[in-house]
């Protein structure tokens, strides 16, 4: 695990987050609404973080769903009527000892970048195993195909692998599940988007290459994939 | 299979590209002619290897020219479904190394890797130029097509591919023929789309290098590098 990660909290400088209404609406828009995500599922985010998003699956009225993050300093900011909900844990040491029903709905925002190519291939393959039959795993992550997505990229000394929107669909392929859609990660206001979405507009009528997706991050959702029921990589 | 490392991507392969079927139309001809043809100094009596050749687009191109001896290597047995017959016949379905190992004493006039050097690291390209460099014949050339790293219209070419190795822009790439003991000569844009789309993108380019203090060298998202002996 690279050295960086033993001064990570004090390049994040970790705070207690607000749910306010304007959170609830973007994470329903980006996250909830996209991945039909139910208040019965059983949730589980890996890389909580400070816990922005467990609040808001509180607030939803999900009943059972987990937080795990590596570094033992966010306890301390977990909102604390989620803080029940978390737990410090290594993701392979969690999903080996959580004894539960399968996940519906796996969540990593910002996460998966921080593995390389095979380490992030073994941790699909591990959460296919306890990802129930209708489950989906969201992901979030920067943007390598975009010119705007580098400062994400590459804002992070601990981010081992650059994705697209064809690479992670590379990636599910060889997990043995299926990308059922890349969207972007919208940020701003509302007169900002518009402004953005013109230049991209522009930038795609004028240069040979536009990429897929413009935005500094995008999500994918992916699915298990009753067509491939054996990866070419699953032992 | 156990999986340790970028190349065990290739498992999947065939499922994550798309194969089409290789016919050459006009705008192929227009695209190799201005892009690859006419500033590697291509002739049609030339002797060339394509390695990692595909489904055989550009060897297809080459015998459009009227290039008569052509040669293409691609470990992909699946490509040779989407081959032309007479191009699937001058096809090695088997890795460089064995067909190089096995044509010891041939050299080739041109010898051309599209989107293909990306999947070696820095260290394996130098390797692989060194290698490439015994079989050129005098005045011979490698001509590389790459993913253009400088350029922000690049980065999907470079990290749409799990199994890229290695990260290139003309300011790095020479240094590797360098380290092979090769010299360049020269990076080039390679430009795609049609003459309005290419006249507006350059435009904006013209413009941003105006604009800009450290516009890229090359703008276009994948460029060409020749590559010869120091002889």
């Amino acid at each position: 695990m690279s050295t960086f990660y033993d001064s990570y909290a004090a390049t994040k400088a970790y705070t207690t987050p607000d749910l306010n209404a304007k959170h609830i609406k973007r994470f329903t828009d980006e996250v909830w609404t996209p991945a039909d995500v139910r208040p019965t599922m059983r949730c589980l985010e890996i890389g909580c973080g400070t816990g922005h998003f467990l609040s808001f699956l509180d607030h939803m009225g999900v009943g059972d769903f987990q937080g795990i993050d590596l570094d033992p300093a966010l306890a301390d900011v977990i909102p604390a009527h989620v803080k029940n909900r978390f737990q410090v844990a290594d993701v392979h040491d969690f999903l080996k000892s959580d004894s539960g029903a399968p996940f519906e709905r796996i969540f990593m925002f910002d996460v998966f970048e921080h593995f390389t190519k095979e380490d992030g291939l073994a941790l699909l393959l591990a959460l296919k195993k306890r990802l129930s039959k209708n489950g989906k795993i969201v992901l979030k992550m920067p943007n390598a195909g975009s010119p705007w997505g580098l400062q994400f990229q590459f804002g992070d000394l601990t981010h081992l692998t650059g994705y697209t929107t064809d690479s992670i669909r590379q990636m599910s392929i060889a997990a043995g599940l299926r990308l059922e859609r890349c969207y972007p990660h919208l940020l701003g206001s509302r007169g900002r988007r518009r402004t953005d979405a013109l230049v991209q507009a522009i930038l795609n009528k004028l240069i040979a290459s536009p990429p897929e997706i413009w935005e500094g991050n995008f999500y994918a959702i992916l699915s298990a994939d009753p067509s491939a029921e054996k990866a070419p990589h699953d032992v | 299979m156990t999986f340790e490392k970028p190349e065990d991507f290739y498992a999947v392969y065939d499922t994550h590209r798309t194969y089409v079927r290789a016919e050459v139309r006009r705008k192929h001809m227009r695209e190799f002619t201005r892009n690859i043809w006419a500033p590697a100094g291509f002739q049609a009596g030339h002797r060339v290897l394509e390695i990692g050749c595909g489904v055989g687009l550009f060897l297809a191109y080459l015998q459009a020219m009227g290039v008569q001896d052509v040669t293409g290597v691609e470990m992909d047995p699946k490509t040779k479904d989407f081959m032309p017959e007479s191009i699937a016949a001058r096809v090695h379905t088997t890795t460089m190394d064995a067909f190089l190992d096995a044509h010891k004493d041939e050299k080739f006039d041109r010898i051309v890797m599209l989107d293909v050097f990306e999947h070696f690291s820095y260290v394996e390209g130098v390797k692989v130029l060194q290698k490439l460099g015994t079989f050129l014949a005098p005045g011979g050339r490698v001509v590389l097509r790459t993913p253009n790293c400088a350029s922000p219209w690049g980065l999907q070419f470079q990290f749409n591919d799990l199994t890229h190795k290695a990260m290139y822009a003309p300011g790095n790439i020479g240094h590797v023929a360098l380290a092979a003991g090769m010299v360049g000569h020269g990076c080039l844009p390679y430009s795609r789309g049609s003459r309005v789309r290419r006249a507006t993108s350059q435009s904006v380019e013209w413009l941003l290098d105006r604009l800009l203090t450290d516009p890229p060298p090359i703008w276009t998202s994948n460029f060409i590098t020749i590559i010869g002996n120091t002889d």
